[in-house]
């Protein structure tokens, strides 16, 4: 895992978990792979989404939510205009762009699940 | 299933952006001063020097999916080619992308507030984000190169987004390379050849004359000419148009220019009418056989299409011809019109329509050939009588008039146009080899300048490659056309009308005929404006004169200078029967001394 490029939503404190995710989001210029959950398929996505988002010139980060309840009032003013966090049980993951608009998803059954995948969400954020 | 006509269509469709784009050659010049200048070969043609070398690197990728394509139809095929030039492309211009990205990033880093950060990421990673993308939407449908991409992709992502697409590129490449091989080992087992040729067209019309190809043929090149060499002894075709300029120069001196130019016009006017009367007989004809099949006698329905147009563009020819005789020969209407736009706007609809006829005809006789089986069991129906119409006379004639139409168009207007060239074609005779693709060398030389033979300026050279299964017809894969250009300082001898006045108080201009020998400066064959309009000279000119009525053989020389292709020629000169000096004009009028002769 590549720690330099992930960031731990403290979930345990929800008020501080959503100014941070909230700061990462309005007052920081990233890509954010959002992942969701603490299921065995999150685990894979954090360790692929970490070595995907490269290095330290890259405007990269993971977001890691263990739990997202702690952040769905955020999570539910996101710029998504293809409503792809309408159902958030089904979502393992997903990308926001540079102007903060969700613009991929990675399914909790999705498959393959691999760094090209999760490297294609990056691409996805960049292009916005 | 879906999935399926998804990347079918993708391949398809962005195949067909890239299919023919791509050359199957690099064309390079090497001009008589040895110096090298690189073709652009996304055009078709090319201003190149009379003398020079044409060097032909061959792309074998391309030729061969050139090759493929035009000879399978088969979709698999097709698919296998588009993918490739998809890869290609995504992969030349992904390699570009990614300075311009860690351009960005380094811009990004040093950004102070975040509305910075977001406008360069915005506008540096766009091309970059845009050409992986593409590549991860080829890499969805296609696991193997999935495979690929996705292991290497493991080893590099966390060393940044830059050098990650980097190894991705060049494993697209790899892989590239292993559809490379499979296009091969299908160029193997279809038994693909290609042929080269090229043919030198003079401008003055006529057959065109083969070019020998080292390695492409067997044809014996002609004698050695050198279109540089200086040689002051005059063409036959030269002393011809001096025997004709001396009548012009008798009639100038008796009727004087006026009624010469009237009498001139005349005869253009009556060879004019004479084609289009020809074209019309011609045209009726046609009408008249055709009349005796109906479209639907046509058993297939592509040639029955055919047909039908090929009726309709025969009367719409009729109409034309007809108007254009009623306004300008019917009635006793001023010649000037003729020189008129709008009635070489109808010329150019006359010869647009005759073209459309013969390939009409064309394509019925090649659709005829085709479909062998139908025509046999027809050989007394519509279809055989009309392919005997087509073949025996048909088409020779209509090529016969489109020529004549041609000549007359470049004669009125002067120009000769690039869709004139490119209506131009090599000749493969049975001297072509029929060359296996395994055994094309990475490159020839189109040698213009020891076996194109005797040519002039704005001859043009028609190189074209053909190729096909073996027991197929071949299909052209590409074509370029070369015009000749002088580029370098040379002397040129030509032949004209002069006026000249003998000193003296009460002399006058008179009409003589002389020969110029010009020294010309060498222009860069890209520039063919100043050859063709401007084209400076100086030199001598040397004339028979007559000053005195009595003597017919007095001899004359003077020192010149020509401009504008050598129509305004001026000096002063010396002549040496009755030692006075004189001076000279010359001005080149075309229709004074050009007639058009059928």
């Amino acid at each position: 895992m590549n720690y330099e490029k992930l960031t731990i939503l403290p979930c345990h404190d929800p008020e501080e978990a959503k100014s941070i995710f909230e700061t990462l989001i309005y007052e920081e210029a990233y890509l954010l792979l959002v992942v969701l959950g603490k299921d065995s398929s999150a685990k894979r996505i954090l360790e692929l989404g970490t070595k995907a988002a490269g290095n330290k010139q890259d405007p990269s980060m993971v977001v890691w939510i263990s739990e997202p309840e702690v952040v769905a009032d955020t999570l539910s003013n996101l710029q998504d205009p293809k409503r792809f966090l309408n159902n958030l049980s089904s979502i393992r993951a997903f990308a926001l762009s540079i102007t903060d608009e969700v613009v991929d998803v990675i399914k909790v059954q999705e498959k393959p699940l691999n760094i090209l995948r999760v490297w294609k969400s990056f691409m996805l954020a960049l292009k916005g | 299933m879906m999935k399926y006509v998804f990347t079918l269509s993708l391949f398809l469709i962005i195949g067909l952006e890239t299919a023919f784009a791509q050359s199957v050659w690099k064309l390079k010049e090497q001009r008589p001063n040895n110096k090298l200048y690189e073709l652009d070969s996304s055009l078709a043609h090319h201003n190149v020097d009379i003398s020079s070398l044409i060097y032909i690197q061959f792309d074998k990728n391309n030729i061969r999916r050139k090759l493929l394509s035009a000879s399978n139809q088969e979709v698999e095929v097709e698919m296998l080619i588009n993918k490739i030039q998809l890869l290609e492309r995504i992969t030349t211009q992904g390699l570009k992308s990614i300075p311009e990205y860690t351009q960005g990033m380094d811009a990004y880093a040093k950004a102070k507030n975040i509305e910075e950060k977001v406008k360069i990421v915005e506008t540096m990673g766009q091309s970059f984000a845009t050409l992986a993308l593409e590549l991860m939407y080829v890499a969805e449908q296609d696991p193997e190169l999935s495979h690929m991409l996705n292991t290497n992709l493991e080893k590099v992502a966390s060393t940044g987004f830059a050098n990650s697409f980097t190894v991705l590129l060049q494993t697209t490449k790899e892989y590239v390379s292993g559809l490379e091989n499979k296009l091969s080992q299908l160029v193997q087992k279809e038994g693909l050849y290609i042929q080269l040729a090229a043919t030198l067209h003079s401008s003055k019309g006529g057959t065109g004359q083969p070019i020998h190809i080292d390695g492409f043929d067997h044809i014996k090149p002609p004698e050695y000419y050198d279109p540089y060499e200086l040689n002051l002894v005059l063409t036959d075709e030269q002393i011809q148009e001096l025997e004709a300029l001396k009548r012009t120069c008798d009639s100038i001196n008796t009727i004087g220019i006026p009624a010469l130019i009237a009498q001139k016009k005349e005869q253009l006017r009556g060879n004019l009418k004479k084609i289009l009367l020809e074209l019309d007989s011609l045209v009726t004809d046609l009408s008249d056989q055709t009349k005796q099949i109906e479209v639907s006698d046509i058993p297939v329905e592509s040639i029955r299409i055919e047909y039908k147009t090929f009726k309709q563009n025969i009367v719409a020819l009729q109409t034309a011809i007809n108007t254009l005789y009623t306004k300008y020969f019917e009635d006793d209407l001023s010649f000037a019109m003729v020189f008129q736009s709008s009635f070489l706007a109808e010329i150019r609809n006359i010869m647009q329509q005759t073209d459309l006829i013969y390939n009409n005809a064309n394509k019925i006789n090649r659709l005829i050939d085709e479909s062998t089986a139908s025509v046999e069991e027809n050989v007394d129906s519509a279809m055989g009588f009309l392919n005997k119409t087509l073949e025996e006379f048909g088409i020779k004639q209509i090529n016969l008039s489109k020529k004549k139409m041609n000549i007359l168009y470049s004669e009125l207007t002067g120009y000769r146009s690039f869709n004139e060239i490119s209506r131009l074609t090599a000749s493969f005779s049975d001297k072509i080899i029929k060359k296996d693709l395994k055994d094309l060398p990475d490159q020839a030389i189109l040698n213009i300048k020891h076996y194109a033979g005797y040519r002039e300026e704005g001859d043009n050279i028609v190189m074209e490659m053909r190729g096909g299964r073996k027991e197929q017809k071949p299909k052209t894969i590409e074509a370029a056309y070369f015009s000749l250009v002088k580029t370098q300082p040379h002397f040129v001898t030509n032949v004209g009308i002069a006026f000249v006045r003998p000193n003296g108080a009460n002399e006058k201009f008179t009409a003589v005929v002389s020969s110029n020998t010009l020294f010309k400066f060498g222009t860069q064959a890209k520039n063919t404006f100043y050859r063709k309009y401007i084209d400076l000279g100086v030199g001598i000119n040397v004339a028979t004169l007559n000053f005195n009525a009595d003597n017919p053989f007095e001899f004359g020389a003077a020192v010149v200078l020509s401009a504008f292709n050598d129509y305004l020629i001026g000096g002063y000169g010396y002549n040496f029967t009755q030692g006075k000096g004189y001076l000279l004009v010359s001005i080149r009028v075309p229709f004074l001394h050009k007639e058009l002769i059928y």
